[in-house]
């Protein structure tokens, strides 16, 4: 499935509910953008995903690191 | 003295500050919706959620989101204006510390059920998005505790901070853990020997334990010492099931684990104290192995929004306090430390003026606190008979003593919160200081002569209210 937040078809089933069978939660793989199935539109599908919100996969690695990895002693 | 969450509940629905709501709700939108009403109502209740769809378990929201119930966490009588609960806690803060005390698993209520395998968050927590585009579920009211790797005997060192959890699968959290946090002390010494930090994450706590843990004291300070001083009893502890943590016995979950080492992973945006979205970052993941919780475990978690909403209580009295007792050593005149404004950015101070100018004096001297260096960026000085946490007096001092030409100050390119959505570049940011006190030798100002209260209004000021039906 495609992530509506990166675009990358790397969206897996992360859990359902854990009483009756009402809704599952969805992740990325990529981006770990999580959703679950009963949000509203604008939170599940690429096309409605609020453009200021989207971010690019190709640019997840240069994101600054916090905190820092330090130097093995 | 209540004695963990559940107790405390029972006082505020005992003293109408808790609503209950026994209807089903969704996870969204409705979980953030109530975060965000409940402080903007003029009681600021707590709620307790009974059902939530698909969920086991319960939750609450608001337990610090207004005076009345902050109050109430000090015991204290409901209606204690800002200004009392700031010295009680001030007198308080002197009695650290109170050391807690241990009782075995058995005791423990935490203890109640445990789960070793097959671990799913979901099972016990009703996790929901607070923020319309956060990344993803958060855990933003936990105490997370670690140890010193170098000196895991120490009690003291043991940290208790709280620091945003995000939900990327049934056993994996996101953390931000920032070097210049404990827990980030901690992890880089973890990290150095590339060994694994394990960290217990408590949810449903004593709400002075929430206040502590958000509460700049120093490294080798220990929070459960200082909950014990403000509670006015010891805290009860327990031993964790591994990694050897000392945790409180009768919060409702813990969630035990350990942050895996030198590895970083996309974490957020999420809707901050600032009230607006932090940015994207790689961040620690922590892997949880084993779950204790009480049977029935509430889901106590807290929405963030633009001010006021249930952090800025969390974060008001707490920021305050130690930025008084450090200025107050060095400046005696200094009458109360505001510094409620987001985190302490923004800090209003009252003071009697030794000499012309010794407003200034004060705001440099905040300037040079831990905490005011990066964060304190407008500064506002008023004179020792302004309460600075009346905002309306605060507006008198400065329309009617600030001269514009004297009594602004901006100090460019200094520290600054990278949070803080005005430092730029991150990190930097400049200072604001507005001296509203009346000028005192050498310095001169045109003579006023001030109105007097006439005399036994304070009488009437009890009349009035026992009066009022
Ligand atoms: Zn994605």
């Amino acid at each position: 499935m495609i992530c509506p937040r990166c675009g990358k078809d790397d969206i897996v089933f992360m859990v359902k509910s854990p009483k009756g069978d009402v809704w599952s939660a969805y992740i990325c793989n990529t981006c770990c953008y999580s959703y679950r199935d009963t949000e509203p539109a604008e939170n599940k599908e690429r096309e409605l995903y609020d453009e200021r919100f989207r971010i690019d996969p190709d640019k997840i690695d240069s994101c600054p690191i916090i905190p820092p990895i330090p130097k093995l002693i | 003295m209540y004695r963990d969450l559940r107790e405390f509940l029972l006082i505020l629905e005992k003293e109408n500050q808790l609503v209950r709501i026994k209807e089903e709700l969704a996870p969204e939108p409705d979980l953030s919706a109530i975060g965000r009403a409940a402080p903007d109502t003029e009681a600021g209740p707590a709620v307790f959620v009974e059902r939530i769809k698909g969920y086991n378990n319960p939750v609450v929201l608001n337990v610090h989101g207004s005076w009345k119930n902050h109050a109430l966490m000090l015991g204290m009588p409901k209606n204690s204006t800002i200004k009392e609960q700031f010295f009680e806690l001030n007198s308080r803060w002197d009695d650290y510390p109170v050391k807690p005390v241990w009782v075995n698993s058995k005791d423990a209520p935490i203890k109640e059920v445990k789960i070793t395998e097959n671990i799913n968050l979901f099972d016990v927590l009703s996790l929901y998005r607070i923020n319309k585009f956060d990344a993803g579920f958060y855990i933003s009211k936990p105490l997370i505790i670690t140890k010193d790797p170098e000196d895991p005997d120490n009690f003291d060192k043991q940290n208790v901070g709280t620091y945003r959890l995000q939900v990327k699968g049934k056993n994996r959290l996101g953390i931000q853990a920032m070097p210049f946090h404990d827990i980030g002390v901690n992890l880089r010494k973890a990290e150095e020997r590339n060994k694994p930090l394990p960290v217990v994450i408590c949810i449903g706590n004593d709400p002075l334990m929430n206040f502590m843990s958000g509460t700049p004291i120093e490294y080798a300070q220990s929070e459960y010492d200082f909950a014990g001083a403000l509670k006015g009893q010891p805290v009860e502890l327990t031993k964790s099931e591994s990694g050897d943590l000392d945790i409180p016995a009768r919060s409702e979950v813990a969630l035990e684990g350990y942050i895996i080492p030198r590895v970083r992973r996309v974490e957020g945006p999420f809707g901050e104290f600032t009230g607006s979205y932090s940015g994207v970052r790689n961040q620690a993941e922590v892997v949880i192995t084993k779950i204790t919780h009480r049977k029935s475990p509430i889901f106590e978690n807290l929405y963030l929004g633009i001010p006021w909403t249930e952090i800025d209580f969390l974060l008001a009295l707490n920021t305050s306090i130690p930025i008084y007792k450090q200025i107050k050593r060095d400046f005696p005149e200094i009458q109360a430390v505001n510094a409620m404004y987001t985190h302490g950015i923004g800090v209003i101070i009252s003071t009697k003026k030794r000499f012309g100018g010794f407003g200034k004096s004060v705001a440099m001297r905040l300037l040079s606190t831990p905490h005011g260096i990066p964060y304190s960026k407008f500064i506002i000085i008023v004179d020792e008979f302004v309460d600075p946490f009346n905002l309306p007096q605060v507006m008198w001092a400065i329309t009617t003593r600030v001269r514009g030409d004297k009594d602004v100050v901006i100090i460019p390119n200094c520290p600054g919160v990278p949070l803080d959505p005005t430092s730029e570049p991150a990190g930097m940011n400049t200072k604001i200081i507005i001296d509203a006190t009346t000028p005192v030798a050498p310095d001169i100002a045109r003579e006023t002569e001030l109105l007097e209260r006439p005399p036994d209004t304070d009488k009437w000021i009890e009349y009035i209210n026992k009066n009022l039906k």
